[in-house]
């Protein structure tokens, strides 16, 4: 038996790198962001019959498989021009709202706490989800775990397994919940809910009671002039699973809301040498380079992207706390990018309750689970909301509904051109001319894009298990002068 | 009284359309079809972290199945590893999950059942980022040498 030690961190390829070039002063002249990305999508679908789409789509990326499946699931009805039925569609949501649960969950506490429980200049050795956990309790993080499992359960039941889901099928569902089954996510939903609202009380306790952690999301170095993305219902409510793109201006002003069909009118894609992903940009507006403001068609789809574009919550206790977070940030829209973590327990609230209600649906237990197809298949787009930002699927056939061409735009890359902007303002103000910066103020740096929850777990598949990030700093000569690994 | 039953998981980590990505899932069905012992659940997962742990209470010993790339690593080459060999990145800050292996930690810390030790069979690939249903030339080429390798590996773990 071979046994051998490998330090995964210098050896695993294909991690994120974040480039600082430094000027002859020591400060900071450009950042750039750089993941890698998966090709062959489109060709991969190609000659398949849709409807395996939305079962193919779940294995792109095992953190966003519901958003992948619902996206899909939807454009395949797009294809064959049917709309599923009502108890179908309750189903899809309910699931989906388990999905935003489990997600959310993982990373306020996972990801978003180290940085304000632990510290943001605290020990990286401490600066974890461990640490969060010796500062609030063993008790907190069996909570954690508890909800998020409830929500996976949920998941798994509706969706047939819990990451590999096979529940969306061409105008329905591919299974329906019986009572005793509706009764047990009732029970869950609520206790997810109880959940959320305390997860909001530690925000409070610990973010929003700290003096220095509100001055840093308020006056600290993240704040973004951007438009805002997110998907609304008919009343301009939230809305994770259905409803038009709606974007927002710097001021909060309508700049446009599409429904998923048009969504090539009014959003264009921009190559850049340096990235394998690309830029998207209102198209409206035009690409005038990575620079804030009215004139720039860079935009955020973040949390906070979508309650900025929105008018609302469609829930009572995250409408509350809607208005609460406006309220104390300034009101609507907010330009604070770390305002993201306060937004996403928002939605978690919202998700929670949206749960709940659709449990107690009298619907939900329906057994109209399909719409029949009786149309020829062409060309379909779906729209969600991705836990990371709005996913659009546009799929192409032939009339017996065989794959021609596919497009995706991932959550993430909605975000690639604001994260890298966020992190070249923090670098900026963060690494003073002629002091090497520390380890806390590199994760002072990281935080700017750790808000952002951006997903490249399609990339982190081989071990360790997830994916390392490299920072470099070159000399003004282009020479790396040093180089720290996470 | 007898003592309880040990359960053993053997989890095959990757994603089954992303070309050599594919490793350890498919090595985790042909053990399956070779090895059947009713300590054993067999699970494939395109995941990590939190739900890795999840996915691991309730089992006293647990065996990962995944890709590697190393820096001159020679494709098709196996390596059998425990998370000893992983201890300098056990507190690695991630970018949007935690490790494994952290994820174990934090299980141990909550006093959740999870395996004292986990076992990984690592396997060297070339490609990972292209959607494909089939493995690299390289890969494929080693492709029943590795499996043979992995399955006496198996059955030795199962006998410990």
């Amino acid at each position: 038996m071979k046994r051998i030690t490998i330090d995964p961190i210098t050896r695993l390829e294909g991690h994120g790198k974040i480039e600082i070039f430094l000027n002859d002063a020591g400060g900071v002249d450009n950042v750039y962001f750089q993941i890698p990305e998966l090709r062959g999508f489109e060709t991969f679908c190609e000659g398949r019959p849709v409807e395996e789409l939305p079962q193919i789509v779940t294995k792109i990326c095992g953190v966003c498989p519901g958003c992948h499946h619902m996206a899909s699931g939807k454009a395949v009805d797009a294809v064959f021009g049917v709309q599923p039925t009502p108890t179908a569609r309750k189903l899809r949501e309910l699931f989906y709202a388990a999905h935003y649960v489990h997600s959310h969950i993982a990373h306020f506490y996972a990801l978003a706490a180290p940085d304000f429980v632990v510290g943001p200049t605290a020990d990286p050795a401490k600066r974890n989800v461990i640490g969060v956990i010796e500062a609030v309790g063993a008790a907190v993080g069996t909570e954690v775990l508890k909800h998020r499992r409830y929500a996976q359960e949920i998941q798994k039941l509706l969706g047939g397994h819990q990451t590999h889901v096979v529940m969306n099928l061409p105008g329905g569902v591919s299974r329906g919940l019986n009572e005793e089954e509706r009764k047990g996510i009732e029970e869950k939903a609520k206790s997810c809910l109880e959940f959320a609202k305390f997860s909001i009380k530690i925000f409070n306790d610990v973010v929003l009671a700290n003096k220095t952690y509100v001055d840093i999301i308020l006056n600290g170095p993240y704040s973004l002039n951007l438009y805002s993305m997110g998907l609304v219902d008919e009343n301009n409510l939230v809305n994770f699973y259905d409803g038009k793109v709606r974007v927002v201006d710097q001021e909060g002003k309508e700049h446009c809301k599409y429904a998923p069909n048009e969504y090539r009118d009014w959003i264009e894609e921009r190559v850049e040498p340096w990235s394998y992903l690309k830029f998207p940009y209102l198209k409206q507006i035009g690409w005038k380079g990575f620079v804030e403001g009215p004139d720039s068609g860079v935009y955020q789809a973040t949390p906070l992207g979508r309650l900025n574009a929105s008018d609302g919550m469609a829930t009572p206790l995250a409408q509350e706390e809607y208005e609460r977070m406006y309220a104390t940030l300034g009101g609507s829209p907010v330009h604070a990018t770390l305002a993201m973590h306060w937004a996403r327990l928002v939605e978690l609230l919202y998700a929670a309750e949206h749960l709940l209600a659709l449990s107690q649906d009298e619907e939900i237990c329906g057994d109209d689970l399909r719409t029949p197809l009786t149309n020829t298949p062409r060309e379909g787009v779906g729209i969600v909301e991705a836990q990371r930002g709005t996913l659009t699927h546009h799929y192409w056939t032939d009339s017996n509904g065989i794959v021609e061409k596919a497009n995706i735009i991932v959550g993430t890359t909605n975000n690639h051109a604001a994260i890298c902007m966020s992190l070249k303002k923090a670098a900026q103000a963060l690494i003073k001319e002629g002091t090497p910066p520390d380890q806390g103020v590199l994760n002072m740096v990281e935080m700017a894009f750790r808000a952002y929850d951006p997903c490249f777990s399609c990339a982190t598949h081989s071990l360790p298990g997830h994916m390392p990030l490299e920072v470099n700093f070159h000399a003004p000569d282009g020479d790396i002068v040093r180089s720290v690994r996470r | 009284m007898a003592a309880p039953a040990e359960r053993i998981l053997v989890l095959g980590l990757g994603n089954e359309v992303l070309t050599d990505d594919a490793i350890g899932p498919r090595l985790v069905r042909w053990l399956e079809s070779q090895c059947p012992d009713a300590r054993v659940d067999y699970e494939v997962a395109a995941t990590g972290g939190l739900t890795i742990l999840e996915m691991a209470e309730g089992y006293q010993r647990a065996l990962f199945v995944d890709a590697i790339k190393t820096r001159g690593g020679v494709p098709g080459d196996v390596y059998w590893l425990t998370d000893e060999s992983f201890d300098n990145a056990l507190h690695l800050t991630s970018v949007h999950d935690i490790s494994f292996l952290q994820a174990f930690e934090l299980g141990r810390a909550l006093n959740l059942q999870v395996p004292d030790k986990v076992h990984v069979v690592a396997v060297e690939i070339v490609e990972d980022l292209v959607f494909s249903n089939e493995f690299s030339p390289p890969v494929a080429a080693r492709w029943e040498e590795i499996r043979e390798k992995v399955t006496d590996w198996f059955r030795e773990f199962l006998l410990a």
